[in-house]
Parts: C-alpha cells; sequence; structure tokens
C-alpha cells in the first residue's frame, strides 16, 4: 500500500521538481522506513531512488538532512567502535552517507541545523568508531564534521582508491564542504589533505576532481570563488 | 617583490600552498613552466619572513615550510624510477620541504643528488637542506656520508639560506667534526660564515675548539690561510653597515655578529701563532727555506745555520743557540761548517698573521749578504 502511494508521489515529484519539495522527499523518505517486511524490497528502491533526487536539488533544507541522518542511521549497524552497513542496506547506507555528507557541507543550512544533525549522529556513533565497507570514506567525514569540535583524530587518505565516478562526486561533496565550513570559519584540515592526497596521485586523478581539490585549495587561501559553482568543472577558474 | 607582509600571509597559508605544490610539479611535467618558479617565490619569501621575525623556539624548527603530508609525493618523485627532471624539481624544492625523522626520504635525497648534474641552484639547495636536516632535533635522521661531501662544493648560498641559519648550532659542528674530514670542516665553515649570519651562541664555543684542535699545527697552514681570508672578507663587509648589507639586520644585531666572527678570528689568530712558533721548532725543516737568502752556494750551509742560530735566540726559545756539530747533514746536501767570521743580524716581523719577514745582514768569510725572505707560517 504505502510502496503504491509512494510510486504516485514519485512520478509526480520526478516530472516537475521544485525547490520546495524538499519537505515532501523527507517526508516520503521517514515513510520508506516505516514499511512492511513484504514490502522491504520496493522500499528500498524506492528510497534510493528518492535520495537520487538530491542532483535536481539546488537547496538543502533542514528536514532533507535529517532526514537523511535517518535513512544512515538506519542503514548501519554500530557494535562497540565498528560500524558497518546493516546487511542488504550496503547501497541505501553509502547513498545516504553521501548525501547527509552534502547535507552538512553548510551551504544552505545554517550551522544550528548542521549542529542538531550532527548530535544525533553523535548519540549513536561512539568517537571512536572504526568504519568497514565502500562507504568508509565518507562516514570518516561524516565523524569529522560531526566531532569537528572534538581533539583532532588522525584521518588516512593513503588507502583512498575509489573509482573514478565516486571520486568526483566524493571530491565535489567536499568542496562544498570547504567551501560551508570557511564561511564560518576555515576549511579542515583533513578536506586540505583530500586534496593534497587527490593531486599527488600519479597520474593525477581525472579532470573534474583535480577541479575540485583545486577549488577546495583556492577556498582555502581565501579567493573569490561565487563565481566557480556555477560553471562546468572545466570552465572554471579561480579569481585571485 | 615581495615584502614580509606577504611572506607572513603565505606562512599561514602554508598548508594550501602546500597542496598545490604537486599540481604544479605535474604542470612542470607537462612542460607548462612558471607556476613552479612562482611557488619557490613564495617559499622563499616565506622563509625570508620566518628569518626575521622574532618567534622563538619556532625558529629552529625546520617542519614549518611546506606541510609534511607532502611526504608520500616527495618520496614518490625520488625514487629511483622517477624521472631526473622530476627529481631535480625535488631538489630544488627540498629547502623547504618537512625534513623529518624519517631516514628514508634522506636517503632517497642523498640517492637523487648522485644523478642530476650540478648547478649552483643545485648545490643551493643540497647544502641548504643537508644542514637543515643536520640541524633537526635528536634523533635526526642518519645523513648519508657521501652527502656531506657536497659541502666541498661551495655553492654560494643566498642571502636568506635556512640551512646556513640553522646549521651553526654546536650539534651541526660536532656532527661535521666528526667526519674527520678537513677538507669538509673547511668548507662547512666556509659556507656558514657569512655577513648575513651570525654564529649561534650555543655553536660559537664548539666552533673555537674545532679551530684549535682541528686546525692548529704547520700542516694546517693552507686551510687556516683560507679561513682567515673568508673571516676577514665576513668581518670587512659587516663593518660596512647595514646599508650596505641590504638587509634587515639592525646596528645591534651587526655588532653582536662582529662580536662573535672576531672571537673566532682571535682564536684562528691565535691558533696560527702558536703554529708558528711550533715551525720554528722544527729545525731541519726551517733551515731548508733559507736557501733563496745566500747568494754564494759556497756559504750556503754558514748562512743557514747562523739563520737558524739567530731565529732561536730572537725568539728567546732557547737559553743558548743549539749546537749543531760542524758535519751535519741537512737536507738538501748541504753540510753544516765552521762559523768563525760570521757577523750580522736578523730581523723577525709578521707581516700578517701566517707570513714571517726575515731581514738579514752578514759579513761570513768577508762577504756581505743582504737577504730577504718571506716564510709563511
Amino acid at each position: 500500500m504505502i510502496s503504491w502511494q509512494l510510486d504516485q508521489v514519485f512520478l509526480r515529484l520526478s516530472v516537475g521538481i521544485q525547490p520546495n519539495c524538499c519537505k515532501s522527499i523527507s517526508t516520503l523518505l521517514w515513510v520508506t522506513m516505516l514499511g512492511t517486511a513484504d514490502e522491504s524490497r520496493c522500499l528500498y528502491d524506492t528510497r534510493l531512488q528518492l535520495l537520487g533526487l538530491w542532483d535536481r536539488i539546488h537547496l538543502v533544507d533542514p528536514t532533507l538532512a535529517a532526514a537523511y541522518m535517518d535513512v544512515l542511521l538506519s542503514g548501519i549497524e554500530v557494535n562497540g567502535d565498528r560500524v558497518t552497513a546493516r546487511p542488504g542496506s550496503e547501497l541505501v547506507a553509502g547513498v545516504a552517507s553521501i548525501y547527509l555528507l552534502r547535507a552538512l557541507s553548510g551551504v544552505g543550512l545554517t550551522p544550528m541545523v548542521v549542529e542538531d544533525t550532527c548530535q544525533r549522529y553523535i548519540g549513536i556513533v561512539p568517537y571512536g568508531a572504526n568504519f568497514e565497507g565502500p562507504f568508509r570514506h565518507t562516514m570518516v567525514a561524516i565523524h569529522a564534521l560531526s566531532f569537528s569540535s572534538r581533539e583532532r583524530r588522525p584521518f588516512k587518505w593513503l588507502d583512498y582508491q575509489p573509482c573514478a565516478r565516486e571520486e568526483a562526486s566524493y571530491a565535489h561533496t567536499l568542496a562544498r564542504t570547504a567551501y560551508g565550513r570557511r564561511q564560518h570559519g576555515k576549511v579542515p584540515r583533513w578536506v586540505l589533505r583530500f586534496a593534497l592526497h587527490s593531486i599527488s596521485q600519479d597520474p593525477p586523478p581525472p579532470t573534474s576532481v583535480v577541479v575540485h581539490c583545486l577549488t577546495i585549495i583556492a577556498i582555502d587561501l581565501d579567493c573569490d570563488i561565487s563565481r566557480i559553482w556555477s560553471a562546468a568543472p572545466d570552465e572554471r577558474c579561480v579569481y585571485i | 617583490m615581495v615584502d614580509s607582509a606577504d611572506g607572513r600571509s603565505i606562512h599561514r597559508k602554508r598548508k594550501a600552498i602546500t597542496a598545490f605544490f604537486p599540481y604544479a610539479i605535474w604542470r612542470e611535467r607537462d612542460e607548462q613552466h612558471g607556476l613552479l618558479d612562482i611557488l619557490f617565490h613564495l617559499f622563499r619569501a616565506m622563509v625570508e619572513w620566518v628569518r626575521h621575525k622574532d618567534s622563538g623556539p619556532l625558529l629552529l624548527d625546520g617542519r614549518m615550510f611546506m606541510w609534511r603530508h607532502i611526504e608520500p609525493f616527495v618520496a614518490t618523485l625520488l625514487n629511483e624510477d622517477s624521472p631526473n627532471s622530476m627529481k631535480q624539481a625535488m631538489i630544488l624544492a627540498s629547502p623547504y620541504l618537512p625534513w623529518t625523522t624519517d631516514e628514508l626520504l634522506t636517503q632517497l635525497l642523498a640517492a637523487a643528488t648522485s644523478m642530476i648534474p650540478y648547478t649552483d641552484a643545485i648545490g643551493q639547495s643540497v647544502v641548504d637542506t643537508l644542514l637543515r636536516i643536520a640541524n633537526d632535533a635528536p634523533p635526526q635522521p642518519q645523513i648519508p656520508a657521501g652527502m656531506w661531501s657536497w659541502l666541498n662544493k661551495r655553492p654560494p648560498l643566498p642571502p636568506v639560506s635556512w640551512g646556513r641559519f640553522c646549521g651553526s648550532t654546536q650539534h651541526v659542528v660536532q656532527e661535521v667534526r666528526a667526519l674527520k674530514d678537513t677538507e669538509i670542516l673547511k668548507s662547512y665553515f666556509l659556507l656558514i660564515w657569512s655577513e648575513w649570519d651570525e654564529p649561534w651562541w650555543v655553536g660559537l664555543d664548539e666552533m673555537c675548539a674545532s679551530l684549535r684542535e682541528d686546525f692548529g699545527g704547520i700542516r694546517m697552514e693552507r686551510h687556516r690561510q683560507d679561513l682567515l681570508r673568508h673571516l676577514d672578507n665576513v668581518l670587512g663587509r659587516l663593518d660596512q653597515g647595514p646599508e650596505h648589507l641590504h638587509s634587515e639586520l639592525d646596528t645591534h644585531l651587526i655588532q653582536c655578529s662582529m662580536k662573535r666572527y672576531g672571537k673566532l678570528r682571535e682564536t684562528l689568530g691565535e691558533v696560527d701563532r702558536e703554529a708558528a712558533v711550533a715551525r720554528i721548532r722544527e729545525l731541519p725543516g726551517l733551515v731548508l727555506l733559507f736557501g733563496p737568502l745566500t747568494t754564494r752556494r759556497r756559504t750556503q750551509g754558514v748562512t743557514r745555520l747562523l739563520c737558524v742560530h739567530s731565529l732561536f735566540r730572537v725568539h728567546s726559545l732557547v737559553s743558548k743557540p743549539p749546537i749543531i756539530p760542524p758535519g751535519t747533514q741537512f737536507a738538501g746536501g748541504v753540510t753544516a761548517g765552521p762559523v768563525s767570521g760570521y757577523s750580522g743580524a736578523l730581523q723577525f716581523s709578521f707581516l700578517s698573521p701566517g707570513s714571517l719577514l726575515i731581514t738579514c745582514v752578514q759579513m761570513s768569510h768577508g762577504l756581505r749578504i743582504h737577504s730577504v725572505c718571506t716564510i709563511a707560517t
């Protein structure tokens, strides 16, 4: 029953998505987590599709960030310090984590909202958590943002070798994180280290990743990057 | 031109600049030159600012330039498989890289330097980096012995050189002395003694000890002369004042430098005079120097012997002239003969430290002999 209703709403949303639809999407995301066992497969797919709508929304709504957090927390298991994706929820946990990271980047969210969202995360995931699985680096980033007020934790990028598409998405997210954080303070060092690590690779990463990394560096150098978000990655330039 | 305010900003943003560094390197590899030179310019400005700011203990921490997370990248580019152009770029960047206790990096650098043809720029970077690594707080990485020989190339270091600035501390002097290589030790002193930097007071005593213990004696004559000449040049340039140096050194710092270099000069002068005396004590060796004094071969032996007698008297080295039995064979096939009929005197004066002037007017066997001789002591 739920899945049928969702399909209808989802169909309407995908036809003409509006900036003010964030609340609807977040409500639907929550609804997808309430389904019965029989509906779980269908709801899971819908949830993935809902998460995918992110790419067509340029605004971040506090409710959406909270919904992503809920989806993520429902898709992970915490056993002591060991944090893994719940069996069967690997994909949705991975997708939710990347969108949550984007939401937490702070672009469009007030620090208060980010703080509230992070507090929920802190309530469930311990500070000394070890993440396993393909979404490990995204989780580590969320972890670093959530515990940003705590002492620094060693952040290792040496074993970070994602596929090109994933890396581009991740680099884009971290560039947004750098931008959002710079508005309220400074670019987190672990984000800058990501840029350093990625650019250091031989052969260098794809152009889109290099552009995002240079954007991170430019943000930290206090360059004017107001015009670069709207430009295509290969046309971006920074005004110093 | 980058001023000190820019240097401060650059230092504040050193992590972002470090993150940008690999991109500049890849551009260089793709034959797109220019970006790396700009970065080097920024790094120099940063070093200059750090060099002249009063930041206490931070001053000696050479790891404050580039971000330490650049290390894996540095290791990759200094690796044996890396092309020489990349190694060269890393060597030129080495004065600004973070040299920690990672011994592997130092070894890679040492290996890379042996594959790159020498230029003054490469020499500057290697020497600067070498002195920086040597100055790192213990346990500093083991510096391969071959790398120290780069000091012998004596590349002209720029006015602001972090290696020279921090390379005069006590344990660096000790480390260079421990090599037991006089040529390297002399080159080291010639490189770090400069009007642009004063020797650290903690290293000054060790340097004085080195001058006494490592550069004393007759055989060190040539090295002492080089060091004395260099110290005189440095003191001369310092004496001309700050406007001549085009540096941020104020009058007080220049006076402090002059005091320290003056102490080194004085110590070396003492060592030199002691060596001169020691030379006089070496009788047979000295006699040989008097060969050109004589105008007649027949009187050579006599003149030499008389000179020696007079030397001993003038310098009061012995209470009475040494007894040299007639027939004593000197080096060069000269035999000492009788000294009857001799009258004359020798005058001695130090022309300059390390150079002894001897004037000799003698009557011997009815011959008047005028001789002037300069002896390098």
